[in-house]
């Protein structure tokens, strides 16, 4: 598999990313706030006054320290979603595709009710009746984000399971655990990569969409979502309130959806159409 | 295609059981319930424990979920906890909401996008094809409640041009008929009404239409590319018709199965964005109507909220399936 | 619109070899286009095909015969395929024709008939209104004549209730009665000339012998010249009057096929006949030949079979190789070709 690099998908995507990243770890180098450090005097700052890159907001609080423990919190709550839903996902799908059988049968029913719901209507519910903390938002993340890589590694489990040198390892005696290991997983890695990517892109959208609604994150931490939805209030006095965090999940979900475009494309057969 | 709703509808009852059967699991293992969140804080004991027995909240959770049942047979959701009104009811009033707004923005939407992955699909690898390409992934990843935000910054803010929320003026109302303002307005020949409620439309049904253009824009793109690789396709071409002739009646008929194929896998994204942007903007749909009752654990109008959220899906994929019979001989069977 | 009958022999039958020719390409090379390179395909290729004549291409996949079957009608845009050299349509140029008349041959003097007839067709329109589209875009039959046409064309293909046919969406037929129903459609307008791509590759053998008797039958009918393309060298045997053989996008050898399939010339011609099923000599073992095809990124100068021709020296590697006329219509390409 060659990688073309120079795709500008991929230019855009991993700089955006990168930036939000570098944002993350060592956004503390660059402004000397912290943020939830009140200061009543400084309130509604425009951006850069008052040594406030992107302002502050009704409190006082510097609006860029805020940007960065939101970029922390979402990367860590959208990462954290991904690996779970994908490795939950993965196994249950390739043991279904590979197993078929009652299986198959029982996990397809949960998917197929799972998927009854529309998304954000579970996410919303589990929040508002066990409350909010990260391991919630999570949870309520992870309940239905599985099912994608499940669905994907079912199909492709069912056509390896067929594949000759699949089935001679079975029929020399592989076990389960060493078909699954040896010859299904690894054949899985590629799409569930690609779904993980845009999958981590809607799970920010998500935790945005709660944190938002007041459901998310508990709101002594800063989130991108939370500060937009205290941002809304103020939205004609200062607009930096409301935009800045909006332009934080805009770009870090555009650079995930470049990035998954991108890698889907490298993967996409049609590329070498045979013309003759 | 009788045989196809009919069983469709079958088919949707475990599903509505298991869905409500999961929201009152939810609600039971949460801590907290509806008496204590809704009565006033001075509320002694005494009254609490007499409000529980009222509703029922003493009782096992599978009695509960028993008469639950029981009373969904006889087409009764119980009482609200809050609004002191049959679940029933709120839901059939606020319905229409929620379904005006989304009708709009699928209007909307599909006459914008469906186009525009059309004329990116026909000039692939052209200009107007990145254009095309940044205009949706920008649209997919733009959170619908921030672009309303900026909607309501610019076109309220600025422009004074639109209302940021609600469906018409206080004390305006028109007779219903239909339920949805704007077609009532007309019915009662009250133009300056009709104009009212397009004005408030106007922002929310923008916002959802804006979300789903990137969606849909990507769906018709990667359909009319695919389509245009069929052998038929050459056949069209070897019989001398011209190339718009080909795309009007050979590909985009083709194009159009996958197209609704996945607008139907993204009903629930679609869906979910239709809450938030009621919300985002006071909108009085079911979004609005189960956020507030969520918030205070009303739970027969919580569990009618979500299982009139679980019929529309299931109504929308139904009728999915019938359009793909009307459109798709392969699936009405043969004459031979 | 059609291109005046007059060329067309009036008896019907098989036309005479002094007649111009319906189809001529001469020099004709074609390159794909990729990003700012371009691959060529097909190489300094001409052939001849006379009016009522049979004519096949054969190779092996990738040999470009498709690609030549292709830019005749122009069915690839030009960005992405490139023609050089002349082809020419009863002694006018194809390639210097401007698109809308480049259309309004396409159906109409020249149709096509394609490999895969489960695809061919537009899953989603009946038959009929498929074949009349062809008849509303070239002729100015009105909607009773346009189904009086269907019926005759569909009855011309031995469909027993051609109604019924014309009402029917493709998935309700099988393959064979797909390919005749192509077949009705391709000839709608009265033809000159039908292209007709590996028509049967995808059909059982039964089917097969059947779709070619109805080409062969009509073809006599009609007095329609026919390109036929095909690795199948039992059909072309039996049907083909005249056949050139294509490797790597080279004509390798071209004649009457009494020549050059009878007694084939070239090494390459000789390799793919032992290979054919059913024409070996009893006791001798079939062969196939060895390595692959080389791919047009691979072409070096020289003969382009010499790495699996079993005569090749290298004299083959170095020199541009002659095409040598065996007889006035029979010619090889190749140095030391038998006789």
């Amino acid at each position: 598999m060659k990688f073309d690099f120079l795709n500008l998908k991929f230019i855009i995507g991993a700089f955006l990313l990168g930036f939000v990243l570098f944002l993350a770890l060592f956004g503390n180098l660059i402004t000397p706030f912290t943020a939830n450090k009140q200061s009543l005097m400084d309130s509604l700052l425009p951006p850069l006054s008052g040594g406030h890159i992107l302002g502050t907001d009704h409190l006082g609080r510097d609006i860029l320290a805020r940007m960065i423990s939101g970029a922390r919190v979402s990367l860590a709550i959208a990462a954290s979603v991904v690996v779970i839903s994908g490795v939950v996902g993965v196994i249950v799908g390739a043991l279904s595709g590979y197993l078929r059988g009652t299986w198959d049968l029982v996990t397809q029913k949960i998917v197929e009710s799972f998927w009854a719901f529309p998304p954000i209507l579970l996410a919303i519910a589990i929040l508002a009746f066990f409350g909010q903390s990260l391991t919630n938002v999570i949870l309520a993340l992870t309940i239905q984000r599985w099912i994608p890589y499940s669905r994907m590694s079912r199909a492709q489990a069912m056509v390896l399971r067929s594949l000759a040198y699949v089935e001679s390892s079975r029929v020399m005696g592989g076990g389960l655990a060493w078909v699954m290991r040896r010859h299904i997983l690894p054949n899985l890695m590629a799409s569930a990569i690609i779904v993980g990517t845009f999958s981590m892109a809607t799970a920010i959208l998500a935790e945005a969409s709660l944190s938002f609604l007041g459901l998310g994150v508990p709101p002594q931490i800063a989130t991108w979502g939370g500060m937009l939805a205290e941002g809304r209030s103020y939205i004609t006095r200062a607009w930096w309130l409301a935009v800045m965090p909006g332009v934080g999940i805009f770009i870090t979900v555009l650079s995930l959806n470049l990035l998954g475009d991108w890698l889907r494309d490298q993967y996409d057969p049609k590329k070498t159409l045979n013309l003759i | 295609m009788l045989h196809l709703i009919t069983t469709r509808l079958l088919g949707a009852i475990p599903v509505l059981l298991l869905v409500t059967m999961a929201i009152f699991g939810l609600l039971r293992l949460a801590p907290g319930d509806a008496a204590e969140l809704l009565l006033p804080d001075d509320a002694t004991e005494e009254q609490i424990a007499e409000t529980r027995e009222a509703w029922g909240l003493d009782r096992p959770i599978w009695a509960q979920y028993g008469q639950f049942i029981g009373n969904l047979a006889r087409f009764d959701l119980g009482e609200s906890y809050r609004y002191r009104a049959p679940v029933f009811e709120l839901i059939g009033e606020r319905l229409p909401a929620t379904l005006e707004l989304s009708f709009y923005a699928l209007v909307m939407a599909i006459v914008i996008a469906v186009p525009l992955g059309m004329i990116a699909a026909l000039n692939k690898g052209k200009i107007i094809d990145a254009i095309v390409s940044v205009i949706s992934i920008s649209g997919v990843s733009a959170p619908s409640f921030w672009v309303g935000i900026l909607l309501v910054l610019f076109f309220s803010g600025y422009l004074n041009l639109f209302p940021s929320s609600g469906r018409l003026p206080y004390g305006v109302s028109v007779p219903s008929v239909t339920g949805f303002v704007t077609f009532d307005a007309l019915i009662a020949g009250s133009f300056d009404t009709f104009l009212q409620a397009l004005k408030y439309l106007a922002l929310p049904a923008l916002t959802l239409t804006l979300a789903m253009i990137g969606i849909i824009s990507r769906i018709t793109r990667a359909a009319v590319i695919d389509a245009g690789q069929e052998e038929h396709v050459f056949t069209a071409v070897a019989k001398g018709m011209k190339r718009g002739t080909i795309v009007r009646r050979h590909l985009m008929p083709n194009a159009a199965i996958p197209i609704v194929t996945i607008i139907g896998l993204e009903l629930g994204a679609l869906i979910s964005g239709s809450i938030i942007v009621e919300v985002v903007f006071s909108w009085p749909g079911i979004g609005t109507l189960l956020f507030q009752a969520i918030s205070v654990r009303d739970m027969p109008l919580t569990t009618g909220a979500v299982a009139s959220y679980t019929i529309l899906f299931i109504a929308l994929n139904l009728l999915i399936d019938i359009f793909y019979v009307l459109i798709d001989p392969r699936l009405r069977g043969h004459k031979a | 619109m059609t291109l005046s009958s007059d060329t067309r022999p009036a008896d019907g039958t098989i036309a005479g070899q002094n007649a111009a020719p319906v189809l001529s390409a001469r020099n004709l090379s074609l390159y794909i286009r990729e990003g700012r390179n371009r691959i060529r395909i097909v190489s300094d290729v001409s052939f001849e095909i006379a009016a009522g004549e049979f004519f096949a291409l054969v190779g092996e996949s990738g040999s470009g015969k498709t690609m030549i079957a292709r830019s005749i009608m122009r069915l690839l845009p030009a960005s992405m395929l490139e023609i050089e050299g002349d082809l020419e349509f009863c002694g006018k140029s194809l390639t210097s024709l401007p698109e809308n008349r480049m259309r309004a041959l396409r159906g109409g003097a020249i149709s096509m008939i394609f490999q895969e007839p489960m695809t061919s067709l537009d899953p989603l329109m009946p038959v009929g209104r498929q074949i009349e589209e062809t008849l509303e875009l070239h002729s100015d039959l009105n909607r009773r004549q346009r189904a009086e046409r269907i019926e005759t064309l569909l009855t011309d293909v031995r469909f027993a209730e051609p109604a019924k046919v014309a009402a029917m969406f493709p998935h309700e037929l099988s393959g064979g009665m797909r390919q005749r129903a192509m077949i009705a459609m391709a000839l709608a307008n009265n033809p000159q000339l039908l292209i007709a791509d590996e028509p049967t590759t995808a059909l059982d053998v039964t089917i097969q012998r059947e779709v070619m008797e109805i080409i062969q039958r009509l073809r006599r009918k009609y007095g329609l010249s026919v390109l036929f393309i095909s690795h199948d060298l039992s059909l072309v045997h039996q049907y083909a009057e005249r056949v050139g053989v294509l490797y790597g996008g080279v004509l390798m050898e071209a004649g009457p096929e009494r020549d050059v399939i009878g007694r084939s010339a070239h090494p390459y011609t000789q390799a793919l006949l032992n290979c054919a099923p059913g024409r070996r000599v009893a006791g001798e073992r079939r062969r196939g030949i060895g390595g692959t095809v080389p791919s047009p990124r691979d072409w070096a100068p020289g003969c382009r079979f010499r790495d699996r021709c079993e005569r090749a020296d290298a004299a083959c590697a170095n020199s541009e190789i002659p095409v040598k006329d065996l007889s006035p219509e029979w010619r090889a390409k190749c140095l030391r070709p038998t006789e």
